[in-house]
């Protein structure tokens, strides 16, 4: 194992250990032929199901660099494409994010890419089709991106503010990916993997899992996800009581009322 | 000091004396009381003594009554002066409100009052945990449960009945725990399959049908209570201390071999049927406190209406894939011709043994021998019938023809025409078309739609709701002052508070390469302008009579406060009608209109009326809100089913048709349509109408005044 920080160049991020990451359906081969087919991808599901982590594993399978991007409401196009600076009195360009990996022929990898600004469709748009260019107007020049370069965006379809949802004019660049949390049999083996808790723990922790994914519109947006189970599992093989670790690691952030976090902590109690 | 002495019954009655005087006389003196009084502790005469000066002040024959039960009254309270008090004070309250009478009457129970008063002390309402047990018992599987009050503990298999409230045990925590244990064990006689067999002919069949029953009963508990333990196993742990009588039950050795048979949690009915038969002769039926009765009458009634309608249901979900599959294959191949019916089976799934925890049910759905992927209503509705069937019989494999909704328009056309003949409401009146699906053109002008002016009442129901969910309205201000308060930072203005580091940056570097500095270098900070003009569309038809139509009000009471605090712009408007030729809009609040008491009487005043005519309402309130500046535009509809009208043929698919052009149109002028129902088959059809994201069903009609605030919130934010 590695020890201690380093510092390491976005571009060159390389994963070199597997990232563990256990398929549901065909999802690797569909990326596969789609970054062979130079085709943008487009990942849909609920929180927690395990989107990034199938980015780390492909990045690992096709032994490319993965930048990530978390995107939020204040990120521009020129965050992702790059800006001039000041270095000792001269101007001094530097990449953003996108523009590296369109260089270095890396995987982009923009995690919920509703929340960014709208102006970054701009720089988005002709990467996703057969141009795969990337305009960098401060510059005056276009990017031609690499034949490594991928990029991959992710969302999820679960929010329904109509004032964040996909244009189709965007949509419709991608090849997509639906993500849904895993089988029993699955999210089993995905927990005993990542934890080394026992089988048994396991099965309990899903049936839990199960029980607020009933509740999914019922007073919850979301059921908990199978990080969220994760979580809860290591605090448990830490030692912390069952319940005490389903509480803050599932319950709690799960939901702030207090009538539906009290009806999941019976719920739990019931169980463990 | 003489305060501090106990007084003696001169002593006392000396002091009764000075605050009783107006209502002593030669007949009738403090002796009495004062006697009695006089043996309880320092504590309690100075206790005594104060309230009957402070009574006294209020009326002097309530303060004799009150000396003269004192001392009783300390016993039936057990010496809680806290207790004491609050009887006093509910008796001088009894007194302000309705008089001497009255107060008199609590005065002299006290020992009700006192075990009422202990009772909730340690009890739990119903009213203050419905709602954790109504999202407890969603959470365990299957279809979902209300919750209602009742004298008895029993299921109807749609609805939980418990008692108001239960205090038999020493903490409130205890209390909700046996809540808890009530609500698992008929939610268990659900899951488990109690009602799937037809329990009133075989009880019948016994010379004493009564005793068949409880004796099934307790025979059908212990079945239940092994699943239980199986399935929820911290649960049982948590219940042990109330299950005396069962373990006792389980070492009486007469029933022994009863529990031994239903040790394995695979048994089903079944066994506990055959159980009867076997033992009917030789065991008693006992009395186990929590396992309240079976109502098989009931049950039987609301699960002949259910399996009707889910057949139906369920038979019109199969013919809308089959239809969809014909449409693709038919684009396919390019073809017109008619194109072979689909033949659907479904199979159930045996589960791995490490899912057999799950308690999942594992259906496969197959279409023309592929297994198609089912959506969640009709994984729901399989669920369902699992419960009540314990399998999908074959004939529910048969898809309902072309549209089953189509099928409802068997009865002969009636002419709305002739029912309104003339002009009727056409003077004055504005016309709407609407969209014919059949022969896929409009009809010109068709609608004749008024706006009605909607009496208001003045009564106390704004103050009344506003109580009710006086702790929702509060978190609700709260939630929305914060999504008002936002404060949004601007960046690259030209003009702000702080400047924009990354602009100034780059405008520097931009300077350094000979181009022109930007004036966009500053960062504004503000409150973002929603920006947002909401129409609310409330169906007022006939259906809605009712509890409907209290909750409708009282959902769009919370809504007006919210909306308020947020400052959107906001209207509601009311429809319903009887015809084509009377298709009625109420306005209760337009949108420039401010939410004065006028409107508030307009909301208290909205009545139930006739029919669900939905596609004329929709095109004027688009027309409406195409006139309202705004960046985003909603239109949101309250209704309690599918559209529908006198004119028979605008029942079924012409309705949802006609309304869904009408969400077309809307969307084509940048209006955003979303609809919140609490018509439990609403994912027949609303999804083909809104859009799947664009619809919310709340299943229990008690949650909707909440929700529909919480929906909104996430709508726009």
């Amino acid at each position: 194992m590695e020890s201690g920080s380093q510092e390491v160049l976005a571009e060159e991020y390389v994963i070199k250990h597997e990232p563990y990451y256990e398929a549901v359906n065909d999802e690797l081969r569909i990326f596969e032929s789609a970054y062979q087919n130079k085709l943008p991808i487009l990942l849909k599901g609920p929180t927690g199901c395990g989107k990034t982590r199938f980015m780390e594993h492909m990045a690992w399978r096709l032994k490319r660099p993965l930048i990530t991007v978390s995107c939020h409401d204040d990120l521009t196009a020129s965050d992702l494409v790059g800006r001039y600076l000041i270095t000792s009195g001269e101007t001094v360009w530097v990449d953003g994010p996108l523009a590296k990996s369109v260089r270095a022929g890396a995987i982009c990898y923009l995690d919920e890419v509703i929340e960014a600004r709208k102006d970054t469709s701009v720089v988005i748009h002709p990467l996703t089709d057969n141009r795969r260019i990337l305009p960098m107007e401060k510059k005056g020049v276009v990017l031609k991106a690499e034949d490594e370069f991928c990029l991959a965006v992710s969302y999820n379809p679960g929010y329904q503010s109509v004032l964040k949802d996909l244009k189709q004019s965007t949509r419709q660049r991608f090849v997509a990916l639906e993500f849904d949390y895993p089988n029993v049999e699955t999210e089993i083996k995905i927990l005993v993997k990542e934890t080394d808790i026992s089988p048994d723990l396991a099965k309990a922790l899903i049936q839990f899992a199960h029980m607020t994914r009933n509740l999914k519109g019922n007073g919850l947006d979301e059921g908990a996800s199978t990080r969220l189970l994760v979580h809860a599992a290591l605090l448990i093989k830490d030692g912390i009581d069952p319940r005490t670790a389903c509480k803050t690691s599932i319950a709690q952030a799960l939901t702030d009322d207090t009538e539906i976090l009290s009806a999941i902590n019976e719920l739990c109690s019931s169980l463990f | 000091m003489q305060s501090q002495l106990k007084l003696n019954t001169e002593e006392m009655e000396e002091q009764l004396d000075k605050h009783l005087d107006p209502v002593l006389s030669f007949r009738r003196s403090a002796a009495l009381p004062a006697e009695k009084m006089a043996s309880l502790t320092i504590e309690q005469q100075q206790f005594g003594l104060h309230w009957v000066s402070v009574i006294a002040a209020t009326n002097a024959e309530m303060a004799y009554q009150f000396a003269a039960n004192y001392s009783n009254a300390i016993k039936d309270f057990k010496q809680n002066l806290e207790a004491l008090e609050s009887w006093i004070v509910e008796s001088m309250s009894a007194f302000d409100k309705k008089g001497l009478q009255l107060s008199m009457t609590v005065l002299h129970d006290s020992q009700k009052f006192a075990e009422n008063y202990f009772l909730k002390q340690r009890g739990v309402t119903l009213d203050e945990i419905k709602q954790i047990l109504a999202t407890f018992v969603c959470g365990l599987s299957g279809r979902p449960l209300k919750i209602e009050m009742a004298d008895r503990i029993y299921t109807d298999t749609e609805t939980l009945f418990l008692p108001n409230l239960i205090g038999d045990y020493d903490s409130k925590e205890e209390n909700f725990l046996y809540y808890k244990l009530l609500t698992v064990y008929l939610w268990a006689q659900n899951w488990y399959g109690t009602w799937r067999y037809d329990l009133d002919w075989t009880i019948q069949s016994y010379d004493d049908s009564k005793k068949a029953l409880l004796l099934f009963h307790n025979i059908e508990t212990i079945r239940l209570l092994q699943c239980v333990k199986y399935k929820l196993p911290g649960f049982y742990r948590q219940i042990t201390h109330f299950l005396d009588d069962y373990y006792q039950l389980q070492q009486s050795h007469h029933w022994q071999p009863v529990f031994f048979a239903l040790s394995n949690t695979n048994c089903t009915v079944e066994t506990s049927i055959n159980l009867l038969e076997q033992y009917y002769s030789l065991l008693d039926p006992v009395h186990l406190h929590f396992q309240g009765s079976l109502n098989t009458d009931e049950v039987e009634y609301i699960k002949s209406l259910r399996i009707i309608s889910e057949k139906k249901l369920f038979r019109n979900l199969l013919s809308k894939i089959s239809a969809e599959k014909k449409q693709k294959q038919k684009k396919k191949e390019n073809t017109n011709e008619q194109v072979a019916d689909s033949e659907f089976a479904i199979k159930k799934i045996p589960m791995l043994p490490e899912e057999q925890f799950t308690d999942a049910i594992n259906y496969e759905l197959s279409l023309d021998g592929q297994v198609i992927s089912p959506s969640v209503e009709m994984q729901s509705l399989i669920s369902s019938i699992y419960q009540d069937i314990g399998e999908i019989p074959e004939d529910y494999l048969a898809a309902a023809g072309p549209g089953q909704y189509i099928s409802e328009n068997d009865q002969a056309e009636d002419n709305g025409d002739d029912v309104w003949s003339g002009v009727y409401h056409e003077k004055d009146a504005s016309f709407y078309d609407e969209w014919d699906h059949i022969r896929q053109y409009y009809r010109k002008n068709w609608c004749v739609i008024r706006e009605v002016k909607v009496q208001g009442t003045d009564d106390d129901f704004i103050p009344k709701t506003l109580s009710k969910y006086k702790s929702i309205v509060k978190s609700l201000r709260r939630c929305f002052e914060e999504l008002k308060d936002e404060n949004k930072n601007f960046k690259r203005q030209t003009q702000g508070d702080e400047i924009d580091i990354d602009a100034a940056v780059e405008g520097y570097a931009d300077l350094s390469i000979g181009m022109e500095l930007s004036e966009q270098i500053f960062i504004r900070r503000q409150k973002e302008e929603r920006n947002i003009a909401v129409m609310f569309l409330v169906d007022m038809s006939g259906s809605t009579k009712g509890w409907i139509n209290c909750f409708e009000r009282e959902a769009l009471v919370l809504l007006c406060e919210s909306l308020e605090i947020l400052g959107d712009r906001y209207a509601i408007y009311g429809f319903s009608g009887t015809s084509r030729k009377r298709c009625e809009i109420y306005p209760i609040k337009h949108i420039y209109e401010d939410y004065n008491a006028e409107v508030k009487a307009r909301v208290s005043g909205i009545t139930a009326k006739d029919y669900t005519r939905m596609g004329f309402a929709i095109r004027h309130l688009s027309h409406l809100l195409d006139g309202v500046e705004a960046r985003t535009k909603l239109l949101i509809s309250l209704s309690d089913g599918k559209p529908e009208d006198y004119d028979s043929y605008y029942r079924g698919e012409y309705g949802i048709e006609d309304t869904r052009k009408a969400l077309f149109e809307a969307k084509r002028r940048n209006i955003h349509p979303y609809c919140i129902t609490i018509d439990k088959e609403a994912g027949d059809y609303l999804p083909h109408m809104y859009g799947a994201a664009n619809y919310a069903l709340i299943e229990d009609i008690n949650q909707l005044p909440r929700k529909v605030t919480d929906i909104y919130r996430k709508l726009t934010t």
